[in-house]
């Protein structure tokens, strides 16, 4: 911290203090991004690689080794119940969750970031009508408005997506709606309507590229919630259907076997942690990163 | 000056604007602007100036289409260029943005998009109305940048707006408002933020303009001293209405109203002493606040019990215009200060 400030230059003490307290801030902004995208990196290029890094077959049993605790030679993490090599289940069970994760993060942010965006930039009878669905699904109780709507749709990876858009596009919609209608009475937007450029190019041009940063952070964060989600559908029955697994249905089927064979619900548990420490640490760092700005 | 010298059809012409905001839960409207009239010619600067919430601010986003939400005009005519601004269509409207009208906005930071390099948002408006090619738009806004005085333009098109000092970007600014070669160029207190020797520089660009480009510009400011530096005629406003009309010369050393000789009284010049300044006495009526008779008159040294009356605007000859019934007595005392 102390090299690489010229304290003469800083006119007194007051100045360098602040100096220091904003490159901390920054350092620890800056700490927080690479240590979160070295975690989800590494997470998602474990579960890209499953099929090379697997030592089995996910779903193949071991008859013979049934419930091995970890260290066992052939089964790093151990087996569960059925026999089933519980690294390989870790790494194609995460496949599912994150990969999930992604579309489910991509398709409401795309949609609530464009109709949130032309709503309160253009105002009028679209923002009226927004405002209105945005006050209804915020009126339910999200977790229970998704699990209804999944047991409505059926279990399975297409209603998850589907499920967590219908459901969660609406955040995304709010906040960027509310960040449109302050950009849309900024002076340089003015200035561009006055100069005669067309509506649908102030929107990508000016409104868009200064408010994309909230809803970018809000995703991060957002993240963590949906592959929680997800994890909770799987252990409610109402995800990933078998043979096929994510974490979430490896921590409900360990659930017999808490007391005596701990890393059954401990090994996933553990994934899900990390995923969402790295989503919540990319979040921060990105949030004080263009903070800073 | 100018407009007497050459008489010619207005590039500019507003004539009885009422500007209303919609008073929320049904309590009628509130007036803003109550019958602001204008007129701008080609080759000249008028000066519209006035004290906060005096509606000259208003007026001008009214030219310009860019009232903010919950105001609208309820009544007058706007003409800029043969296009009515008001009741014209919304293809109308498009021709007057960038083609007809451009604007300068008061504060350099904000008036420009962050996240964009200036050259691209001056070549955005100047590709906007002619449907120019990209390649076009470019030479076109690197040309601009150079006539703004800009060095090196070529380089300097990729310069961020937070690389650039508050003169240099008020200069983009002017640059993207001209980029369509409106005839008509609104300035909504363009040197406000600005310091004195930058405020000099960038008002002299603006005069160097309005000759070469034979443009007309409408200039509002509150700032009396600005004024008397660039404009031609000057419109004086209070609480919504013009109150006086004239050469900026005349207005300002022998002002017919007595709000003018009072902002007039209230700035402090080099010949004066600070004991002479006044401040003027009581407040502007709120908005919407409905006064019998001339506004001011509650604040007035010379009022008298037929102030109470409507007052309309009075020619007084020479292209000078007065709404005070006792714009004679400021003549006399005008008169006697001359000599």
């Amino acid at each position: 911290m102390d090299a690489g400030i010229p304290p003469s230059i800083m006119g007194g003490r007051l100045g360098a203090i602040q100096t220091v307290g904003r490159r901390a801030r920054r350092l620890g902004g800056d700490a927080s991004l690479v240590i979160g995208v070295a975690i989800v990196g590494a997470l998602i290029l474990l579960v890209s690689l499953a099929p090379v890094l697997a030592p089995a077959n996910p779903n193949t049993q071991d008859i013979a080794q049934i419930l091995a605790p970890p260290g066992t030679p052939g089964h790093l993490l151990g087996t569960d119940a059925l026999g089933r090599d519980v690294l390989s289940r870790v790494l194609y069970g995460g496949r599912i969750d994150l990969f999930v994760a992604l579309g489910a993060l991509i398709l409401p942010f795309a949609i609530g970031v464009l109709v949130g965006t032309v709503a309160g930039y253009r105002g009028g009878a679209l923002d009226g009508v927004l405002v209105g669905v945005v006050d209804v699904v915020f009126a339910f109780p999200i977790l229970v408005l998704l699990i209804a709507l999944v047991f409505v749709l059926g279990p399975g990876i297409t209603t998850i997506v589907v499920a967590v858009t219908a459901v969660d596009w609406v955040a995304y919609a709010r906040l960027t709606r509310t960040l449109a209608r302050r950009e849309r009475a900024m002076e340089y937007v003015l200035a561009a309507r006055v100069g005669g450029v067309p509506h649908w190019r102030i929107v990508a041009r000016h409104v868009l590229p200064n408010i994309i940063s909230q809803p970018v952070v809000y995703a991060m964060s957002d993240a963590v919630g949906i592959i929680l989600f997800i994890t909770t559908l799987g252990f409610l029955g109402l995800g990933v259907q078998p043979p096929a697994t994510d974490w979430g249905t490896m921590i409900a089927d360990a659930q017999n076997y808490l007391d005596s064979n701990w890393w059954l619900a401990v090994i996933p548990g553990v994934a899900i942690c990390l995923a969402g420490l790295g989503l919540s640490l990319i979040a921060d760092g990105l949030a004080q990163r263009l903070d800073a700005r | 000056m100018h407009a007497e010298a050459a008489p010619q059809r207005p590039i500019l012409t507003v004539s009885g604007l009422r500007l209303v905001a919609d008073a929320r839960a049904g309590h009628g409207e509130i007036e803003l602007v109550a019958g602001a009239m204008l007129h701008a010619y080609r080759g000249e600067i008028l000066g519209v100036v006035g004290e906060s919430g005096s509606g000259k601010s208003l007026t001008l986003r009214a030219i310009a289409g860019l009232l903010p939400p919950g105001v609208r005009v309820a009544g007058g005519e706007i003409d800029v260029a043969g296009i009515d601004a008001v009741r014209g269509s919304a293809k109308d409207l498009r021709r007057l943005n960038g083609q007809t009208v451009g604007m300068v906005f008061q504060e350099p930071m904000s008036a420009l998009n962050p996240t964009m390099r200036i050259g691209p948002q001056i070549a955005e408006a100047a590709a906007a109305h002619s449907g120019s090619t990209r390649a076009a738009a470019k030479s076109r806004a690197v040309e601009l940048l150079g006539r703004m005085g800009f060095k090196e333009p070529g380089r300097q098109y990729r310069l961020y707006p937070h690389e650039l000092s508050g003169g240099m970007r008020q200069r983009v600014m002017i640059a993207i408002a001209l980029a369509g070669d409106p005839p008509l160029l609104l300035c909504d207190e363009p040197t406000t933020a600005l310091d004195a020797t930058v405020t000099m520089r960038v008002l002299d660009l603006l005069g160097d303009l309005v000759r070469e480009l034979n443009i007309g510009i409408v200039f509002v400011t509150h700032d009396l001293g600005v004024a008397a530096r660039i404009c031609n005629r000057l419109v004086v406003m209070y609480a919504g209405r013009v109150v006086e009309e004239g050469p900026a010369d005349a207005v300002l050393r022998r002002p017919r109203h007595p709000y003018t000789l009072a902002l007039l009284r209230a700035v402090p010049t080099r010949g004066s002493r600070v004991e002479d300044l006044r401040a003027i006495p009581g407040a502007p009526p709120s908005a919407g606040e409905q006064l019998p008779g001339c506004s001011f008159a509650p604040r007035c040294a010379f009022s008298l019990p037929e102030c109470l009356e409507p007052v309309p605007l009075i020619a007084l000859g020479s292209g000078r215009m007065s709404a005070c019934i006792r714009h004679e007595l400021l003549a006399d005392m005008a008169g006697r200060a001359r000599d």
